[in-house]
């Protein structure tokens, strides 16, 4: 299943996951660190939301967008915004353990570096189905904190 | 005569980032160690919320940023009088040496690369804040740490 839909005005969208469906499958298994999430458990304030799900509620919010922007910066050749796009979203893939999207962004940034968009199209179809791995696995981490 | 700049006892932190992962984290830290976190989600937020407002312990911002980037605004800060004595924590997930150089020399006093714990961050506050208590100014190593002070810079 492909995760992310890009519509024609280049909006980009999660596929729907019903519960049933939420669990992390063999297949996601090693997307995320999921030792990194579970750090962040000590910083839990008593009567706050529960900050892994929120984390991770704005980490699946925000990828969809950063994606659209490295896809409309590779359609008009425009590598500033494409490394741009690219470092922000390796940054919070990074820090919530996502070690092989943060990689892709990593490739992705340097491909917008030299002006050469020649891998940009196959880099950025790895990074939906890595993105998807990596959303399995958030949905059961989620799952489990509700 | 200049008045002498009083030292500072405000428990507020400006945090400048674009992404809001790493804000929700960076305040979550910040809070959990008893500071008041003051939140905003680029550099030319962070230049208005310092023409009016210097009552802070310290700042952490992203290096880079939509509009006005970390070190831009740390150049602004180094020619205030009122905003030279915060010191200034960049986070980023940059690992290109000559960007952190240039970093130190516009005014920034630590770097925290992307992705950090929450051991790292609130190591690297400490380090921050007794620089700006004037305990030790001194740049400390910090073993199995990936922050970077301007001296490991300079030997690296």
């Amino acid at each position: 299943m492909s995760v992310i839909r890009v519509d024609a005005d280049r909006s980009t969208h999660w596929e729907l996951v019903s519960p049933a469906h939420a669990g992390a499958d063999a297949a996601a298994l090693g997307a995320v660190d999921v030792a990194v999430l579970d750090g962040f458990a000590a910083l839990q304030a008593e009567g706050e939301p529960d900050l892994i799900v929120e984390l991770i509620d704005l980490y699946l919010e925000d990828a969809p967008r950063k994606v659209a922007s490295m896809l409309e910066a590779v359609a008009l050749a425009d590598e500033g915004a494409l490394g741009r796009a690219a470092h922000s979203l390796k940054g919070s893939s990074a820090s919530l353990g996502a070690g092989q999207v943060a990689a892709l962004c990593g490739e992705l940034e340097r491909t917008g570096d030299d002006g050469s968009f020649e891998w940009a199209g196959a880099l950025l179809a790895r990074m939906g189905q890595e993105l998807e791995r990596a959303r399995r696995v958030f949905a059961a981490e989620r799952q489990k904190r509700l | 005569m200049l008045t002498p700049i009083a030292r500072p006892t405000s428990q507020r932190i400006l945090v400048a980032d674009d992404d809001p992962v790493v804000r929700l984290l960076v305040t979550s830290i910040l809070k959990s160690g008893g500071y008041t976190p003051v939140v905003v989600e680029d550099g030319r937020e962070a230049y208005r919320v310092l023409r009016s407002d210097s009552d802070f312990k310290a700042a952490i911002f992203d290096m880079m940023m939509p509009h006005l980037e970390g070190v831009d605004i740390i150049r602004h800060m180094r020619t205030e009088r009122r905003l030279m004595r915060i010191p200034v924590m960049l986070i980023t997930s940059e690992r290109d040496l000559k960007l952190m150089a240039e970093s130190f020399a516009a005014g920034a006093t630590i770097f925290l690369p992307k992705p950090f714990t929450t051991g790292q961050l609130q190591l690297m506050l400490r380090m921050l804040l007794d620089k700006s208590d004037g305990a030790d100014a001194r740049p400390r190593r910090v073993e199995n740490s990936p922050c970077q002070t301007r001296a490991e810079l300079r030997r690296a």
